[in-house]
């Protein structure tokens, strides 16, 4: 094979080339990522906000943010959304974090032209992501990279499914955390995307009689988030995000179709519980954003249902946690997300996702640092 | 013709500093040998390490306010407002302020192994404070909280009740305190390792200091999580010599100074700290390591008439690298016009501020750079120093000098100048991980031969030194614990309050309260629904890092007698309960009974002893005191070994024996949460009761009374 022929098949492999040809049934998987409740309940919105393990989906520079020096997370949720994760802060320039393994089920697969195939699910999740947050020159400015091995398979309305296909896909971000604790936090995040072909045998889905190969799509993000704190009255803060994403969809569609935005937005209010100033007590987080989703562009049919692919759609997040001194010293934290998409089937729109969180040595009231001593 | 005018300039600048030199100096009172400024000076010199240190950021309660001081009292027990408490562990404060603890390095305790997952190296010393009298600062900080068992014998069959702590005096001549911080990440952890990271660099190390005297600075605390181990923590100074000064007019040095910023991630903001009352509204109270840490090292510097110039410094910037442009563009500017160097630009420095090195070659925290004659005092006449090291933005330094006064007598040294060298820092950014440190030495330019760092110890030495620690051989000390009060500050047991009638003259006489002896003012009797108990456990002789990985299984089995019992008759209620905690119900709500507590414990590292099942009783009944009485009767029980004891003292070792001196104290500290509460326990008059019959019998061995807390 000649270099241009192996770099074109790397291109290729990466998603970075060409949409599907005219044999193939190309399938759109929408960029989403499921993975713990906090991350549910700010609709993904943690590029440029960070602080725990499961940011290191969406940005795994922000994994810099992590409290010194361990957070782990266990969650699992409705349409078999499943996590367990930690992040490690050991050093000052380093942090690293484990995501093993996560699953998620929500979205169905679209297909952008007229075709036979209908809707397919997918299963698709990851083995095992591991993250790296690396702050060389300055302390403000922090890179990271994400490096998963992933997984998908099909499944039709019957339950009936592919094989699985596991392969290695990656991802890569910037963060900036300025010195002040109310300063704004800046990030910028690059996902890779999927591109997978799957070859069903006859039989295999929809008691189909012939064989079909299906082009399975997700496209590349590029993501910039910002968030900044706001205290207000004592030891309660409130942290807005802004997340605005650019889906490139134009390489999975070819000429069909351009990019387009999609932007995740929350809010996210801490506060004490209970008569104390500090170290006592519990911790209280509330959490509501909503999620702008473009619709897939260019020649989407609209199925006979009347769910159109092709339309924007807005889906609302919320969730809470609660850490109290009394679950280990207020370093064992409670979590619950709520996010409320529905499928084309006007179906499954409610998606929970339960799960306790566990930091040390800090605990999570730290998350109410307000009213610190200044000089 | 340009350089007649420029020179004249500076003869007239010159003439004019010299003549506000002289008048400034003439200003300088004059040295006498009663005067509080030489006497304050000589009191100095005095230090062990012969200088002192200490910080704005000095008060560990969050109550304090401008203008406080640092000798009140403190509530020594678990309820402590301004405590620490990382879940695991509580540090609790034993005084007001961060202190000043000088001593004899002791033996070193590092630990390391905690570095992945929690970025944790302690690099701890245990410094030994020998009694004296009058004791240290810091002996009569912690001898007011002194556990009584250290001064009279007391019963070890009897469960611990509420929170009351007391520190326990291991050793028979002085007090061991553990200084302990989490080296900040990077140079300063590299630096600090060249010293301490194992037995053989502290060797190296310890044979450098003068008289092995070390000094540090910092919160005096007890770590509940051993026991109430007393301790500085986090130790924010550290200083010391390599040669101390004869004499009070003799030169020494080098000192070395530390300031260090702990890096556990635990003490650096407000929300590891349990602060339950609002702060007021002057609040001084800062998190014990917040940054930046700031601190002040304090230099009693003689200097004779030939060591100084004439004058005061400019106000130029006493910034080194400020100082340096200066002085660069000074001479640039006399080379480009031709004049002779500056006589300014090229002083004698009388000291050096250098890096800090624990051996030769080892790595420092401070940077180095070229040396920069800087002129440090405040008023007349200047004096010049050279500084070597380098600040940084985050890790800073700034160098004075005040004079105390001019001295023209022997008394005081013959001709020169009495003073002080201040060294300023202040370290660390307000971020998770960038804590600070500065390492400096202060060099007497005039001492010959230079004392030089010591020879660092051999890689293959320090290698062997980790390899071939101390066979662990531990063992546990334990006691049970009834939980007055949750760790949210509320009431644990549910109470019904009862008439004392005759409940408690069954009480006092099941305790043989003596007749002689006051009987508490009892208000009513608070009979609890459930008690819960724990186990205080305290394990010594292992190392830091068997500690945190040793799991102490219980197996509690708990009877109960009801009163009065004539004979007793025990009843099970908890067997073979294995957890950390039990709660224990009596059979009936109309009497009170009796508690046996008896736990088998069981370490999960077989290099730690398993102790015999301790077997320990309580009652259930409390006794809520009348408020009117209550400091009365608190007052007259502090007394009541006084008479005893002190016999005893004066036929053993004299009449001002420390341990008589703070016997009211270990008493009153025993009693502290009955007056917090008003309301006694039955285990507290039981102790009273002991004592008065048996006349306050001699104390056990230091062995047999360790984990009295009481």
């Amino acid at each position: 094979m000649s270099k241009l022929s192996a770099l074109t098949a790397s291109l290729v492999a990466f998603g970075l080339l060409g949409p599907a040809t005219a044999q193939e049934t190309l399938l759109i998987r929408l960029p989403a990522e499921v993975s713990t409740p906090r991350s549910v309940s700010l609709g993904g919105a943690l590029v440029g906000l960070g602080g725990d393990t499961s940011c290191l989906l969406q940005n795994p520079a922000s994994l810099i943010a992590v409290p010194r020096s361990l957070d782990v997370v266990l969650s699992g949720g409705s349409h078999g959304g499943y996590g367990f994760g930690f992040a490690l802060h050991p050093y000052r320039t380093l942090a690293i974090g484990i995501l093993a393994p996560t699953t998620d089920r929500r979205f169905e697969l679209v297909e952008p032209r007229p075709g036979p195939s209908g809707l397919l699910q997918p299963i698709d999740g990851r083995w095992i992501a591991l993250a790296v947050a690396w702050t060389p020159f300055d302390r403000r400015l922090s890179v990271g990279a994400m490096a998963e091995a992933a997984h998908l398979r099909l499944v039709d309305d019957a339950g009936s499914k592919s094989q699985r296909q596991t392969w290695v896909n990656a991802s890569f971000g910037v963060f900036v955390q300025p010195d002040g604790l109310d300063g704004t936090r800046l990030g910028v995040a690059y996902r890779l995307g999927t591109d997978r072909t799957f070859d069903v045998a006859a039989g295999e889905l929809r008691e189909s009689d012939t064989d079909a190969t299906y082009r399975v799509r997700r496209p590349d993000v590029l993501s910039f988030g910002a968030s900044w704190r706001y205290g207000w009255l004592k030891n309660t803060h409130v942290t807005f995000n802004v997340q605005p994403e650019v889906v490139l969809y134009g390489k999975v569609l070819g000429s069909t179709g351009g990019n387009e935005l999609d932007v995740r937005t929350s809010v996210e209010i801490s506060f004490p519980r209970g008569e104390c100033v500090s170290g006592c007590g519990g911790l209280w987080q509330v959490r509501a954003g909503l999620v702008s989703r473009s619709g897939i562009p260019s020649q989407v049919p609209t199925f006979s249902d009347g769910y159109d692919p092709g339309r924007r759609s807005t889906t609302l997040v919320a969730g809470a946690s609660f850490a109290d001194e009394r679950l280990l010293s207020g370093k064992l934290k409670v979590d619950v997300g709520y996010s409320r998409a529905c499928d084309s089937k006007s179906q499954h729109c409610n998606t929970w996702m339960t799960g306790i969180s566990y930091r040390f040595p800090s605990a999570f009231r730290g998350d109410l640092r307000h009213h610190r001593a200044r000089r | 013709m340009s350089a007649r005018p420029s020179a004249t300039t500076a003869l007239i600048a010159a003439s004019v500093l010299v003549l506000g030199s002289v008048a400034a100096a003439e200003d300088l009172p004059v040295c006498q040998p009663g005067d509080a400024a030489f006497l304050n000076w000589l009191s100095a010199r005095d230090h062990s390490t012969g200088m002192t240190a200490g910080s704005v950021d000095r008060f560990l309660t969050p109550d304090a306010t401008t203008g406080d001081d640092c000798d009140g009292p403190v509530d020594l027990s678990l309820s402590q407002s301004g405590r620490f408490d990382d879940g695991f562990h509580a540090w609790i404060a034993a005084g007001r302020c961060k202190e000043v603890v000088c001593g004899t390095a002791h033996s070193l305790e590092p630990f390391c192994a905690g570095v992945f997952a929690t970025g944790e190296c302690d690099l701890n010393n245990n410094i030994f404070i020998a009694d004296t009298l009058p004791p240290q600062r810091v002996a009569n900080l912690l001898e007011r909280y002194q556990c009584l068992g250290d001064t009279v014998g007391l019963p070890k069959d009897l469960a611990l009740e509420g929170g009351t702590l007391c520190f326990n005096k291991t050793l028979s001549d002085g007090w061991l305190l553990h200084a302990e911080a989490t080296a900040p990440y990077g140079r300063g952890r590299d630096a600090l390792k060249a010293a301490w990271a194992s037995q053989a660099e502290y060797k190296v190390w310890r044979d450098s200091v003068a008289d092995g005297q070390m000094c540090v600075y910092g919160p005096v605390v007890g770590d509940t999580g051993h026991g109430l181990k007393a301790e500085v923590h986090p130790v924010n100074m550290y200083w010391w010599t390599r040669r101390r000064p004869d004499g009070p007019f003799t030169l020494g040095g080098p000192y070395d100074l530390l300031l260090v910023q702990d890096a556990s991630g635990r003490y650096g903001n407000e929300f590891g700290y349990v602060i339950r009352d609002p702060f007021p509204e002057n609040r001084v109270w800062r998190p014990w390591s917040q940054a930046p840490l700031v601190g002040q090292f304090e230099i009693p510097i003689w200097v004779g008439e030939q060591d100084v110039l004439a004058g005061t410094c400019a106000s130029e910037a006493r910034d080194p690298a400020a100082q340096a442009r200066l002085s660069r563009d000074a001479r640039q500017m006399r080379q480009a016009r031709g004049l002779a160097p500056s006589p300014v630009a090229n002083p004698s420095p009388v000291f050096r501020i250098e890096p800090w090195r624990a051996c030769q070659g080892a790595p420092t925290i401070t940077g180095e750079m070229k040396p920069v004659p800087l002129c440090v005092s405040r008023n007349a006449p200047r004096l010049h120093v050279e500084v070597t090291a380098k600040n940084t933005a985050y890790e800073k330094f700034d160098v004075t000098a005040d004079w105390a006064c001019r001295c023209d007598q022997p008394f005081c040294g013959g001709p020169g100048y009495l003073g002080y060298l201040r060294v300023d820092g202040r370290v660390g950014l307000d971020r998770d991980f960038w804590e600070g440190a500065l390492g400096l030495t202060v060099v007497d330019t005039r001492l010959t031969p230079a004392v030089e760092p010591p020879p660092c110890v051999g890689s293959a030495d320090a290698e062997s030194s980790r390899a071939a620690q101390p066979p662990v051989s531990g063992r546990i000390e334990a006691r049970v614990r009834r939980i007055l009060v949750k760790r949210n500050g509320r009431e644990q047991e549910d109470l019904r309050p009862l008439p004392p009638d005759a409940t408690l003259d069954t009480l006092l006489a099941e305790i043989d309260w003596p007749s002689t002896l006051t009987r508490p003012p009892v208000e009513e009797i608070r009979r609890p629904k459930e008690l819960k108990l724990e186990v205080a456990t305290r394990t010594v002789g292992v190392d830091e890092d068997t500690l945190k990985h040793l799991d102490v299984a219980k197996t509690w089995t708990v009877e109960v007698a009801p009163l009065p019992a004539s004979p007793e008759v025990w009843m099970k209620v908890v067997e073979g309960k294995r957890d950390d905690q039990v709660a224990v119900r009596a059979p009936l709500a109309d009497r009170p009974y009796k508690v046996r507590a008896i736990v088998d414990l069981a370490p999960s590292d077989p290099r730690v002893m398993k102790p015999d099942p301790i077997s320990q009783v309580l009652w259930t009944d409390r006794l809520a005191l009348r408020a009117s009485e209550m400091e009365a009767w608190i007052e007259q029980m502090s007394h009541l070994c006084d008479t005893p004891v002190r016999s005893r003292a004066a036929a053993d070792k004299g009449p001002s024996g420390t341990s008589v001196r703070q016997l009211p104290a270990a008493v009153r500290n025993l009693l502290s949460e009955t007056g917090r509460r008003g309301e006694v326990t039955m285990t507290t008059l039981a102790i009273l009761a002991h004592l008065a019959n048996h006349n306050c019998p001699v104390p056990d061995s230091p062995e047999e009374r360790k984990m009295m807390l009481r």
